[in-house]
């Protein structure tokens, strides 16, 4: 532990010992007349806690710095923790050692609730909600009273201690009826009516104080009936067997993660629970990011509140304890943020990411089946001191600005009071000073479920189910196709058969419900993009955080629809991506000013369909790369040789080669062990393009076109050398018919010009080898078929052009066949990685027919060129 | 009917062979299921080879495959079974035979082993065959780069004597580490 900090607790300790002694003393004269066991049990705890202190200044005082640090575990750990805390937050302890009392007893204060939140798992969610908040109100409470502590009166002690001992009752109440309640309440006034005002001057702002205070407890006394079946149902033995730092206390040690409970055994249950928690989660996740930029807004607060509750109560309800306290804790901050005790920070968020973090491995781990065994401990405690801390701070700031000391006091004072005063009200859902989102979040809070379900009218299915009916529709497909075609076979081969009109009619009919039917089915599984851009607004905070980089993303176009598969495993490629900009495009902002740009980076992440395309772009206005410099570095790699001629972009996308992405570059992209090779893999797995285009200090775009949907694609079948072939279609641009006249020679390769474009030209019969076809069987078999490619005049070929509209390569075939809708399979672990294959499908009339890959088969003529080349 | 590589006194011997051909209910009515095992004849050229029947989902005519240029080695290409696209291995390529015109008897044996599922190309199809464990014999043949590698069992009936095909080895034989479940392979 820090030698200073250390120091700084020690002296703490000692000038609260005797303060709280003479309170004690206070406090047993009166009890001597009439002590109530509530009060009984707050002394023990007080003087438990003394004890303690004493004992840990005692151990302290008297050993060199080393020596105490080696003592250090001997005292409760708890209790140092709690020092600890108040000491950090307080920050430069030494001028502000009323703060400091200040938050050592707001820490004192709020240990006799802490039996009360051990029953909230008892309760209903309305009232664990209530006694919540007067829960977060305590600390302020105390905050404010012993500020004034410098210039205590015996008198204000007295009332200080009365309002203590008002907390205690609170959560002892299930023994009180409510004239026992207000009997108590009464007798808490008195001290304070009872004397009199001595001096006047720091009398003065005590009194108000006072009565606020004891409005707010009476509020809470009130509140607290209001659930007497709860109460009556909370264990009694939870509340006084504790000490108060003993219960603090043990609310840090580690429980159990999971407790078991019946419904954790139901999978269905629990299923539901997983999902809704995903939901929940992101929910809060978004609305988390939101309130960092708004922070007073308390619609999202509301949102957050909400969501954090209801995964809070399920997770109580499935015995998920480690969740449920994490969130509760979480909670609890909302609550003071809720409450406009405290002002999120960049650092308050900080902590609040953490907790989500941990919530998210929580969640896995109920996900995996067991407990993950993570320590919820250390968030937990820094969610608690985020939650009581920051008031400090606050506090103390205005003490350092202004320059007598008594003054910022006083004024820093009435500030909570006046904060405590609508929250008070809210808890004792009193209409009149009550904020509307107080009201709202009351309906909220009774019903969560059923505002859910109003705001969408959805069901929930299990996806392996829609993938069953995806793949039985694409079966119908075929059938329609083939019914069609024996309709047309039989209507024009056999005019002796009276099909009737009705029969075409049929078989149109079907066609065309099959298609609505495909349509809708496709569209089920379409989900926004926005659901994989959310979180990247997350990654972008916590990257520039932490690289200290200023910057801003811009999301648009999140609206655009994608199969959710495809939605799923975008992400992964695009955060790989989205970070190489933040790491290596974005530059820090000194390098940004004296470059003249704009401090702050942008990258923009945007998202809109083309075609049956979805284009996404990823846009930095960082420093860009040098395709010299990439170039230079594939030829050192040996990717390339010296003599090879690339254009700039072909030179910028080797950074795609695997082999390319080591460390040591001059450019730095990458340097996380995963390549952007990987990436490519990915896109080009979702049957994806990825583009990439950049200029030294302007910035670096990527580009990636995804097809719409995986299960069903159109294309267009081609045949070269009796084969047929399927070619998507999303990568065909045009198909056109050239004479072999036309063709020109660039070296090895054979180009065409169209149009303003030279057109590089790939043989299929030879880019797919089919001359190995020779003396196979298939071939034999279809050598007793009309050999159809006899036919094939080769005056005319027909070129299809595929790839991207601005580096189309074309495709020389034989014969251009039709346009199929048609389902891409997997042909089996056998036939994983046929090079330049896509997949198989299967044509209306049984046949077999091979889907190109198409960026595979352009990648292997260009590499084939390359190599050539070199 | 004469079935080339079969003696003509196997048909009639005593030997425990069904006499219903190309059926593969043929073990029906035999007598005891735990002490035999059921194989079926399959040929390959002139010579007759045994598969286990339990590695054999179906028996399929050979009307269509479809060629797929740079197929692992024996792979003669793809065939589509009710919607389900499946590779055919070529057994004669292994047994080191040249291709022959597919004649009307040649046959697709759809088997399975592990997770693959995969057609075997052969020419024909002889009897469903049960033998007892003593007529069996694990037996293991140099390799001589004429299928002698795929066989592991040795059929013994009176004097004839036939491979029993190991499934196992004709998938080895391709080269291809199926096992391996490849990240990339399609959502």
């Amino acid at each position: 532990m820090d030698a200073l900090v250390k120091t700084a607790i020690e002296a703490l300790v000692k000038k609260i010992l005797p303060l709280l002694e003479q309170q004690l003393a206070g406090v047993l004269d009166k009890s001597a007349e009439r002590p109530p066991p509530e009060l009984a049990y707050l002394i023990n705890e007080s003087r438990e806690l003394l004890d303690l202190m004493s004992t840990w200044t005692a151990s302290h005082q008297g050993k060199t710095a080393p020596k105490a640090q080696v003592e250090e575990p001997e005292l409760s750990d708890d209790e140092a923790m709690q020092l600890m805390a108040s000491m950090d937050e307080n920050g430069s302890s030494d001028e502000l050692n009323a703060d400091e009392a200040a938050a050592m007893m707001a820490e004192m204060n709020d240990s006799p609730k802490a039996p009360v939140k051990a029953k909230t798992e008892d309760l209903t969610d309305d009232e664990a909600e209530a006694l919540l908040a007067e829960m977060d109100d305590s600390p302020k409470a105390a905050t404010k009273a012993p500020a004034k502590k410098e210039e205590l009166s015996d008198d204000e002690a007295e009332a200080l201690l009365a309002e203590m001992d008002g907390q205690a009752p609170a959560s002892d109440d299930d023994e009180l009826s409510d004239d026992e309640a207000s009997a108590l309440l009464a007798e808490m006034e008195a001290p304070m009516k009872k004397k009199p005002p001595v001096k006047t001057a720091s009398q003065t702002p005590a009194k108000p104080m006072g009565d606020d205070e004891a409005s707010r407890l009476l509020a809470e006394m009130e509140d607290e009936p209001a659930a007497p079946a709860a109460q009556a149902a909370a264990p009694k033995a939870a509340a006084p067997v504790h000490s108060s730092h003993a219960e603090d206390g043990e609310d840090l040690k580690e429980i159990p993660e999971w407790e078991p409970n019946d419904f954790q055994s139901d999978p269905s249950m629990l299923n539901d629970f997983i999902t809704n928690s995903d939901e929940l989660m992101q929910m809060v996740d978004d609305a988390i990011l939101r309130l960092e930029q708004d922070p007073t807004n308390k619609g999202i607060i509301e949102e957050i509140f909400r969501a954090a509750h209801t995964l809070k109560g399920g997770s109580g309800m499935f015995g998920f304890k480690g969740i449920e306290r994490v969130m509760h804790r979480m909670e609890n901050l909302f609550d003071l943020i809720r409450k406009d005790k405290l002002v999120p920070t960049p650092d308050t968020i900080d902590v609040v990411f953490q907790g989500i973090d941990l919530l998210r491995r929580l969640l896995q781990a109920v996900k995996d089946g067991g407990p993950c065994g993570v320590e919820t401990v250390p968030v937990v405690r820094a969610l608690s001191y985020a939650a009581k801390g920051k008031p400090a701070p606050k506090a103390s700031a205005a003490a350092t600005t202004t320059v007598a000391a008594p003054t910022p006091v006083k004024q820093a004072a009435p500030a909570p009071v006046a904060a405590a005063k609508p929250a008070a009200s809210s808890a004792a859902s009193s209409a009149a000073s009550a904020p509307s989102a107080a009201g709202h979040d009351e309906d909220g809070k009774k019903d969560p479920k059923g505002a859910k379900k109003s705001e969408q009218s959805t069901i929930r299915v299990d996806l392996e189910r829609l993938d069953v009916l995806v793949n039985l529709v694409g079966e119908l497909v075929i059938d329609r196709t083939r019914f069609a075609s024996i309709e047309e076979d039989l209507r024009t081969n056999f005019p002796q058969i009276k099909l009737g009109s009705s029969f075409s009619e049929t078989v149109q009919l079907f066609g065309r419900h099959m298609n609505e039917i495909q349509d809708i089915i496709m569209k089920v599984r379409m989900v926004p993009i926005g659901n994989a851009f959310n979180k990247f607004t997350r990654v972008i905070r916590d990257l520039s955080r932490s690289l200290n980089k200023k910057i801003d993303l811009i999301i648009t176009g999140e609206a655009a629809e994608l199969d959710k598969t495809l939605v799923e495993q975008i992400g992964d490629p695009l955060i790989h991506l989205i970070r190489n900009s933040c790491d290596h495009g974005i530059e820090l902002p000194d390098v940004r000013k004296a470059a003249g740009k704009n401090p702050t980076g942008k990258i923009f992440l945007s998202a809109h369909q083309e075609g049956n395309q979805i284009v996404i772009k990823i846009e930095d206005d960082g420093k860009g790369m040098d395709p010299a410099v990439i170039r230079r570095k594939a030829v050192e790699k040996g990717l390339i040789s010296e003599e090879t001629q690339l254009s700039d972009r072909d030179s910028l996308n080797l950074i795609f080669e695997a082999g390319f992405s080591t460390a040591d570059q001059v450019t730095n992209i990458s340097g996380r062990g995963v390549g952007m090779d990987v990436v490519k893999k990915q896109i080009m797995k979702l049957k994806g393009i990825l583009e990439l285009d950049s200029a030294p200090g302007r910035g670096t775009t990527t580009t990636i076109r995804l097809p719409l949907t995986l299960a069903i694609v159109q294309s267009l079948l081609v045949r070269a050398r009796g084969e047929t072939f399927a070619i998507p279609l999303n990568s065909v641009i045009e198909s056109i018919r050239i004479s072999p006249k036309e063709i020109q020679r660039v070296g090895d390769v054979e180009v065409y010009k169209l149009r303003d474009t030279v057109l590089p030209l790939i043989h299929l019969d030879e880019a797919m080898t089919l001359a190995t076809k020779e003396g196979s069987i298939s071939d034999l078999l279809k050598r007793k078929a009309a050999l159809r490619r006899n036919r094939v005049k080769h005056d005319r070929l027909f070129v299809v052009v595929v790839g991207q509209p601005d580096r189309p390569t074309g495709i020389v075939v034989d014969q251009l066949l039709n346009q199929q809708e048609m389902v891409i399979k997997s042909m089996g672990p056998l036939m994983r990685n046929i090079p330049c294959v896509a997949g198989g499908a299967v044509l209306g009339h049984g046949e077999v027919v091979l889907v190109l890959d198409i960026p595979e088969l352009e990648a292997a003529s260009r590499g084939r060129g390359r190599m050539q080349a070199a | 009917m004469n079935i080339p590589g079969l003696a003509p006194q196997m048909m009639d011997s005593e030997h425990s062979m069904f006499s219903i051909r190309g059926d593969l209910d043929g073990g029906k009515d035999s007598q005891d299921f735990t002490a035999v095992k059921q194989f079926i004849g399959l040929l390959l050229g002139k010579e007759e080879f045994l598969l286990p029947i339990e590695v054999t989902n179906e028996i399929i005519m050979m009307n269509q495959l479809t060629f797929v240029p740079r197929a692992p080695r024996f792979i003669e290409g793809v065939i589509n079974l009710r919607g389900t696209i499946l590779p055919a291995i070529n057994l004669r390529k292994m047994m080191g035979l040249p291709n022959e015109e597919p004649t009307l008897q040649s046959r697709i044996i759809v088997t399975h082993y592990e997770e693959v599922t995969v057609g075997l190309i052969v020419d024909g199809i002889t009897y469903v065959i049960s033998l007892n464990e003593d007529q069996l014999q694990q037996q293991a043949l140099p390799s001589r780069g004429n299928g002698s590698e795929l066989i592991s069992t040795i059929s013994k009936r009176g004097n004839q004597v036939n491979g029993v095909i190991d499934i196992a080895k004709v998938l080895a034989e391709t080269g291809i580490d199926y096992q391996a479940h490849d990240e990339l392979e399609d959502p």
